[in-house]
Order: structure tokens, then sequence, then C-alpha cells
């Protein structure tokens, strides 16, 4: 290992800063997996070397870059456990309460990628819904390669060995060679469309939950307000919508407020906003 | 904390030691499921957890598994089973026998440390 | 009993693919398929491999120069290349063949044992007159030659289809 105490704690500065996450002593090994990349990029064999450079320079580019790859886990299944526990616990009794059996639960994974906070997402709601309660799931994502991986629903070992419970892994997915996919009853009320959250959003649906996890920090100012704006427009009016943990509306756009529930903050329309409520 | 590493090859022990030493566990080995035993019987502390392979001599894992379940000293131990075994019927045996989670070799450390959060033995850092 | 049972073999791209998942597990994303012929082996290689005997019988063998596999063992164990016995490579290496061994018993049958890695250290050549190849794939790894191939016992029970 490379990296000496200075170099993890210049990281984990950096990191708490940008992110608010809090990266524990014990994982100077994810540092240096994490940042390998980006050392040999840049020319540097040694990762202690790469963040000492950075921490000597403050590249703004390479400051980012860094946080990045500690931050985002994409190919995660139920990344951030204490979200979906708290979707779990908190939302989904308020939405069972508030929507007759009939009507469908609708969720909107807006950084759907590889398909796996959809599929999480399906997973839970298998397990706690009525039987007799429907939901629909729509994943979208800007890029068409990845939704392709997801509408296959096929994942390589490695992926699926990342944070999916086993007894979810035996229900939900069936091994195909060296591959794994998953069931019909997984995949039957999800679907995954190419959406470019900057362009207008055509043809969705209103929705009770919004997943916008880590992807509005992609966007400046300007395209982040209208992306909340349009959000509005598509969110039940006692609907919720749920950002990364980093990530917040203040100052974006002040229709919304946050309410922080046990391991989750969600934002909903201030109880002012005049929507039409959701019809069916 | 403390861990215990069950596996016939000594490669996969000191990778697993390895990792799950950087997460702050203090770790043991044993080179089977009998072995593994000993070493817990002859211990004054239980671990939190076992990492256990599933083809051993002597006493594999699925038999230590079972062994463990069976056996109130070791109620509080968490079992996880890291093994090459992937077919579908051989992850519900191991459940069915008492194993609480199950890791596909190969795998990276990022998965390990969610595993070990999954079942509450770590806190989420990232 | 005349039944022929049909097992599922793994195909090039599959076997490539488990290949670089154990190397992206515990090494490095550098692995890199290569598909001209090979101009002949010179040299010693170490090879290592392990049997599967079952519905399917055979041996799934991983051969390398001493030099690659000397690199496979310090990046496994993270040490100095120069730091790295002669037990420890045996160590790796079997453990390679292990978990891709593993891996492919898993597709050729749910009750397939698996044996024991063997290790040769030093061979120039590895025969087994009473197998033949069935599938084999070839990597360059930081300048050194890998090779993965599975074998098939001749009197094997099972046919195997690609």
């Amino acid at each position: 290992m490379s990296i000496s105490v200075t170099d993890f704690n210049f990281v984990t500065d950096l990191v708490r800063r940008e992110s608010a996450i809090v990266l524990q002593p014990g994982k100077e090994y994810l540092v240096e997996a994490r940042l390998a990349p980006l050392a040999k990029a840049a020319g540097m064999a040694k990762v202690g070397d790469f963040v000492r450079q950075v921490s000597l320079e403050r590249d703004r580019k390479q400051c980012w870059a860094i946080v990045e790859a500690l931050t985002t886990n994409e190919t995660s299944w139920f990344r951030d456990a204490s979200v979906y526990e708290g979707f779990r616990t908190e939302l989904l009794p308020k939405l069972k309460a508030a929507r007759r059996m009939h009507q469908p639960l609708r969720i909107w994974s807006a950084a759907a990628s590889t398909g796996q906070e959809a599929y999480s997402l399906a997973m839970m709601l298998i397990d706690e819904l009525e039987p007799g309660r429907r939901y629909e799931i729509v994943g979208t994502d800007i890029s068409g390669d990845v939704l392709e991986q997801a509408r296959a629903g096929r994942y390589s070992q490695l992926e699926m060995n990342r944070g999916l419970p086993a007894r979810h892994l035996v229900r939900f997915f069936q091994r195909r060679g060296v591959h794994w996919e998953v069931t019909p009853e997984l995949r039957r009320d999800v679907t995954f469309r190419e959406l470019n959250l900057a362009a207008p959003f055509i043809g969705l649906p209103r929705f009770d939950v919004i997943f916008m996890r880590n992807v509005l920090i992609y966007f400046d100012q300007e395209t982040k307000r209208s992306i909340l704006r349009r959000v509005r427009q598509v969110m039940a009016s006692d609907g919720w919508l749920i950002l990364g943990t980093a990530e917040t509306t203040r100052g974006i756009d002040d229709e919304y407020e946050l309410v922080r529930m046990a391991g989750l903050s969600a934002y909903r329309l201030h109880s002012g906003a005049s929507l039409p409520t959701r019809r069916g | 904390m403390h861990a215990i590493v069950i596996d016939d090859s000594s490669a996969m022990r000191m990778i697993l030691r390895r990792i799950v030493s950087q997460f702050g566990f203090e770790v043991a080995e044993a080179s089977n499921g009998r072995e593994a035993l000993e070493v817990l019987a002859a211990s004054d502390t239980v671990p939190d957890v076992a990492l256990v392979d599933w083809n051993m001599p002597e006493m594999n894992g699925l038999e230590f598994i079972q062994a463990v379940r069976a056996d109130d000293r070791y109620s509080k131990l968490t079992l996880l089973m890291v093994t090459t075994e992937s077919e579908q019927s051989q992850i519900v045996r191991a459940l069915a026998a008492g194993a609480h989670e199950y890791l596909i070799k190969p795998f990276t450390p990022d998965a390990v440390a969610e595993k070990l959060e999954l079942l509450g033995l770590t806190t989420a850092g990232v | 009993m005349s039944v022929e049972t049909m097992v599922s073999l793994p195909s090039d791209v599959e076997m490539i693919e488990i290949v670089t998942q154990v190397w992206a597990s515990f090494l490095d994303d550098e692995l890199l398929p290569v598909f001209a012929d090979a101009a002949g082996s010179t040299g010693n290689r170490l090879v290592a491999w392990v049997s599967i005997s079952g519905e399917w019988t055979g041996h799934l063998q991983v051969t390398t120069t001493p030099g690659g596999a000397r690199d496979i063992t310090a990046g496994m164990f993270q040490l100095e290349a120069a730091e790295v016995e002669t037990g420890e490579v045996a160590d790796a290496i079997g453990e390679i063949a292990n978990m891709i061994g593993g891996t492919v018993k898993g597709m050729v049958g749910a009750s397939a044992a698996l044996s024991l890695p063997q290790v040769v250290l030093d061979a120039s050549a590895l025969i087994s007159p009473d197998a033949h190849e069935v599938v084999q794939v070839r990597f360059q790894w930081r300048g050194e030659p890998i090779e993965v191939s599975l074998w098939e016992r001749r009197d094997s029970n099972g046919g195997g289809q690609r």
C-alpha cells in the first residue's frame, strides 16, 4: 500500500468537504483500489505519489475526480442501505395509506444506469406490498448502452457480489452460463427508457417517488433549476423526491421542503404549492 | 471485533485475512471445519463472523455451519459462506443450513465490505 | 448406464470472462486476450491444474512462465516480486486454477467434485495422453503469456457440448 496517513487524511477531508461522505479508517484499501486508475492515467505508479501531487497542486478537476472515484458506487445493489430502509419503514407506509389498492405505486429511477437501483426497488416492493397492490417502476438514463444491460437484466458474477442479499439472489435471479439474469417476476413491472434530464420529460406519468441520486451534480446551476422545476410537474402532490445524501434543493428550487425521517431525507412539495392531485 | 477465516487454501486465507483485518477485525484461521470447531472451543471469545469455504477436507463448510447452528454457544456467530460454488441449488442449501450470507469467488475487497455492511458488522463509511 | 448426459462446456468467450473476473478481483484489469497462434512455447513453464469429476470428467489447467507466476503471486499477496518464495507461487497459482476450475465446475455439472490444485513448477510441456483439449484461451499480462485450457477425459461419461 502506497498511501500514507497524511495522504489518507487529505483524501478523507476532501471527500467529506465535497460530498459529506465520511471515509472511516480501515478504508485505505478502498482509496488505494479506487484511485489506482487515476494515478495510472496521471502517469504515476503509486497512488501515494498521485495523492501527494494533487494535495500540492489542488487541481479542481483532479480533486473532483478523486471524490467521484470514492463516492460513486453505481453498480451496487441496494446502494446506501439506510435509504432503502427509510423508504421501507417511512415512505412506503405513507404511500400505502394514501393510495387505494387499484392505484399502482409509480416510481422513477432517474439515473438508472445498468438497472441495479430499479431492480432493487422492485425486490423491496415485491417483499413489502400486499397481494393485489401493484407497482410500476420506470428507469431512465441518457445512455442507451447501459440501458441495454438494464433491460436485459443480465449481470456478471462480480456485479452480483455487490451488496445483493443472498436470499434475493436465489429468489430473483437465474444462472445463465457465467452470468445471472433477473427472473420474469422481477422484470415484470420495470421498464427502461432513454431520457436526457436536461431535455423535456416527454410521456412520463406522475410519480409517487422519484429517485434522482447523485446525478444533479453533473449539471450546472441553471440546468439543475430547470430539472427540479420539471420534476415537480411529474410528481404527485403528495409524492417524494430522493436525492443523493450530500445533495440539496436549497438555493435551487424553493418549492420543495426537506423532511428528515429515520435514516432517510426526502423532499416533498410545500403544502402551499398548488398542483393538481393525482387522478387514479 | 473478531473474525475467523476457514479455508483449505492458504492463499485464500491470506487474502481474506488481509481484507478483513483492514476493517479492524482480529483474524483467526483454520484450514477445515473440524479445526475451526477446535479453534472456537479453545477460545474465550466467540468471533463476530466466520468466513467459511465450502469444499474442505475432514469437515466441509456446510457441515461446519450445521454444527455451529446446532450449538447454543455460537448463536451470535454470523456465518458468511465464501466459495466457488455458484449453483442456485447450492446457495439455497447453504442458506437453509444456516449461513447468513453468501459470497461467490472470485470477489473484490469492495464486495466483502458490502457483505459485512449488509450483515451489520461494519458501518457504511462510503 | 447408457444414457448420454450432455453437459454445457464454457465457450471461449465465457472462459475469457471467467479468467478476466479472477484477474479483476485479485490483480488488475490489464489482462489481454490474444488470439494469434502461439509460436511454440519455449523455455520453462509453470502449470497448475485442478481435476473435475462427476457427470463430466476432465481438468482445468493454467500455464504461465516463471516470471508471470512470480508477478501473479506478488500481486495476489501484495509483496514485492523479489520477496516471493516458491511455496507462495505454488499457493497462488494453485488458487487461480482452483477459482477458475470452481467456476467451470459450476457450469458443467452440479454433482461434480473439484480436486485440490496440483502445481508443476518447472515443465516445458504438460501432456495428458488420456485427455483432449476442449477449450483454450490465451492472454498477455504484463508482457507474460497466460494460457488457460480445459481438458476432457477421453472416456468421460458425459460428452461435452459447446
